[in-house]
């Protein structure tokens, strides 16, 4: 059973392919910059009228924060383009966004309204959208620290400049989705931090980050252990987003309705 | 024959520092090369490692409490805190230990240092009961108020301290930024690690009857009132509808066939055709049939017109309650149409509060994500009968106390206004 949904999904996943190989064409590079436009367009059309049929943000299930996730890393990455500073960031993170936007077609997402009472709160949007930004920006992050480590012509000695500026805005926005997150907790339910598995891992998300921020100030030299550190980093993140709910003790957890 | 130093002037030079001093006098020969200037890593684990020994050793040899301070003495700690690193910055800034307070070294360290922390609270289960005697002689059952803990957030304060004075006295625009930002941590620290014990916190059940609880408290004066639950408002999500495995229920609901009634009144599975026709909340079964009726144990249910190339039939289906059993239909021999327990949409309750001279007050009504302040109290609602619904005999409430909030709040909104400004700099 095919929704319109999928359908869509399929559609812009076909513009985003053919916009990343014209990339690579110097000549189509025009023809490739309006195809993804145009992917970009059509998954926005198709946030907004899933959020209004289902009457709430859809932010809630761990399928509708891939949505926003792969928008957000298309978004970004064709901000960081026109900066001119890393321009292969495009396709990269295109193929990234692909990924995701594959999973989502594989696993379609009911069109389902319920929205538990404690999710009902002022601080439910800026939370879950300041973490996804975040999110993408330090998988672009990710992206950049990879191909600066395997590419042999870079200088070693020297942190690209966007990669350190785009590290430092991903963790500020890390940082202010913890500091949303503790005071929607307070409001829900009278603490700000209860150890609960996903606020653990966030946590340690945000200190592995917060520990390259410090070591790179100091030692601006030793790119190769801040790249390094950045890749070790990703995978916290990632365990923090989809890992912990494979952990036994996630099923207690109040971040269960993500999965 | 090893020489030694004389240990005052050892002292005195490090405590004051004058490395040159040190150099001028040729006394680094005398020194282990690890404790040479500057103290990185090595030195921050192994001062870090000492302190935790020596905590872990008076934690086993005479447990302290540390919940006897009160709020007003946390307040004086926060100052003190703030007196000393400005002392350490305007007296000690050459000494050596100076150096390393403000280190990046040492900053990773208690970073890392917290990080093991925190996989410790995941290893060991924290506030249980059912812990060996020497896992609560560690207070490894309850890390975040250990005397470890206590002595690794003094340590992270008094650097925090010192480093915003540090930053403060060579202000420049750029450190903006990082004052804002970590005197932001500092605060934030400060009221979860001071007003851990000042922050109380109570689960308490309200239910049809007067119950007494205490509002206010000051010194041995107890304002106590009754409180009751006089009404509960509850409203679920429209319904869900599912084909389940009637013969091997293990293979469990597959998410594809899962639909909602009220986005989809008709589903084709294999060469049955499903379609809604009424739906009724609440509802009751009588002979066979359901109707709408609001009474005690009330159910969900749906007739449905189900066809095939066979038949074309009705059949009603519900999610039952505490006193009606749940109605599958059948498709055939293998699978069933069945309906999902309801999510509940909003819940908020009536409390009656009743004062000492008989006086009833109007009456209050919390939800979730809004609590109303009760005295000294906050009260939130967070739990229920859910077997009974919205007849439910009972409320959770979590009631909570925290002078720590104006302080926290501060912390965290420059925190915000750190990160913000951090953004926009970036950007």
């Amino acid at each position: 059973m095919i929704t319109i949904f999928q359908i869509t999904l399929l559609i812009v996943l076909l513009f985003w392919i053919f916009g990343s190989i014209l990339f690579f064409f110097e000549s189509k590079r025009a023809w490739s910059i309006a195809l993804i436009l145009l992917g970009q367009f059509i998954l926005t059309a198709l946030i907004v009228i899933y959020w209004i049929k289902i009457e709430r943000p859809p932010l809630r299930t761990m399928g509708e924060t891939r949505l926003w996730y792969t928008w957000f890393l298309a978004s970004i990455a064709l901000w960081l383009y026109y900066r001119k500073t890393f321009r292969y960031i495009l396709p990269m993170g295109l193929a990234l966004a692909l990924v995701f936007l594959v999973v989502n077609l594989l696993n379609p997402e009911l069109l389902n309204k319920a929205l538990m009472p404690a999710l009902q709160s002022v601080w439910f949007i800026p939370h879950v959208i300041v973490y996804l930004v975040a999110y993408a920006l330090l998988s672009l992050v990710w992206l950049m620290a990879v191909f600066q480590l395997f590419k042999t012509r870079s200088n070693k000695n020297q942190l690209d400049t966007e990669l350190n500026r785009i590290l430092k805005i991903g963790f500020a926005f890390l940082s202010l989705g913890l500091v949303f997150g503790a005071l929607w907790a307070k409001t829900a339910w009278g603490h700000y931090w209860t150890w609960d598995p996903k606020e653990t891992w966030a946590l340690i998300t945000w200190a592995a980050y917060l520990i390259i921020i410090h070591y790179q100030d100091r030692y601006q030299t030793r790119t190769q252990t801040i790249l390094w550190l950045i890749v070790v980093s990703f995978v916290l993140l990632l365990i923090c987003w989809f890992g912990v709910q494979y952990l036994p003790s996630a099923q207690m957890s109040v971040h269960t309705y993500s999965g | 024959m090893i020489e030694f130093a004389p240990i005052g002037q050892v002292f005195k030079n490090w405590l004051f520092g004058a490395y040159s001093k040190i150099k001028q006098n040729n006394l680094e020969k005398f020194r282990s090369p690890i404790w040479e200037k500057p103290w990185g890593y090595l030195e921050s684990v192994i001062l870090i490692l000492t302190f935790w020994l020596i905590s872990i050793v008076i934690t086993w040899a005479h447990p302290i409490s540390l919940k006897s301070l009160s709020f007003g003495h946390h307040l004086v700690i926060l100052g003190l805190i703030g007196l000393s690193g400005l002392i350490v910055f305007l007296i000690f800034k050459k000494a050596v230990w100076y150096a390393w307070l403000v280190s990046l070294e040492l900053t990773i360290v208690n970073l890392l240092a917290g990080l093991f922390l925190v996989f410790l609270m995941l290893i060991f289960e924290q506030n249980s009961f059912f812990q060996s005697a020497w896992i609560k002689t560690l207070q490894l059952d309850n890390i975040s108020s250990s005397l470890y803990v206590w002595v690794l957030a003094a340590l992270v304060e008094l650097q925090l301290s010192t480093v915003i004075w540090k930053r403060i006295f060579n202000f420049t625009k750029k450190d903006f930024v990082f004052v804002l930002q970590h005197t932001g941590i500092l605060l934030v620290i400060a009221a979860l690690w001071l007003g851990a014990s000042d922050v109380e916190k109570h689960t308490v059940k309200v239910e049809k009857t007067f119950a007494p609880f205490i509002i206010n408290r000051h010194a041995e004066n107890f304002e106590m009132v009754q409180m009751r639950l006089v009404d509960f408002d509850l409203t679920y999500f429209p319904p869900k509808l599912a084909i389940v495995h009637v013969k091997d229920t293990l293979q469990g609901i597959d998410l594809k066939w899962v639909w909602s009634i009220e986005s989809k009144t008709s589903m084709r599975f294999k060469n049955h055709q499903i379609e809604v026709d009424t739906l009724l909340v609440p509802a009751i079964p009588i002979e066979g049939n359901y109707y709408r009726v609001n009474d005690l144990g009330h159910t969900q249910a749906v007739r449905l017109n189900l066809s095939s190339s066979q038949q074309k039939r009705q059949a009603w289906v519900s999610n039952g309650s505490l006193l009606y059993p749940s109605v599958m239909a059948s498709l055939d021999d293998q699978y069933a149409v069945a309906m999902l327990k309801s999510e509940p949409k909003t819940y908020q309750c009536l409390l009656e509060i009743e004062y000492p001279n008989g006086q009833i007050a109007s009456k209050l009504s919390i939800e979730v994500n809004r609590p109303i302040q009760l005295g000294m109290w906050t009260v939130y609602l967070t739990d229920f009968n859910a077997q009974w619904g919205d007849r439910t005999d009972y409320v959770m409430l979590e009631m909570v106390y925290d002078p720590w909030l104006e302080i926290m709040y501060i912390g965290l909104g420059l925190l915000v206004i750190g990160s913000i400004s951090m953004l926009l700099w970036r950007a």
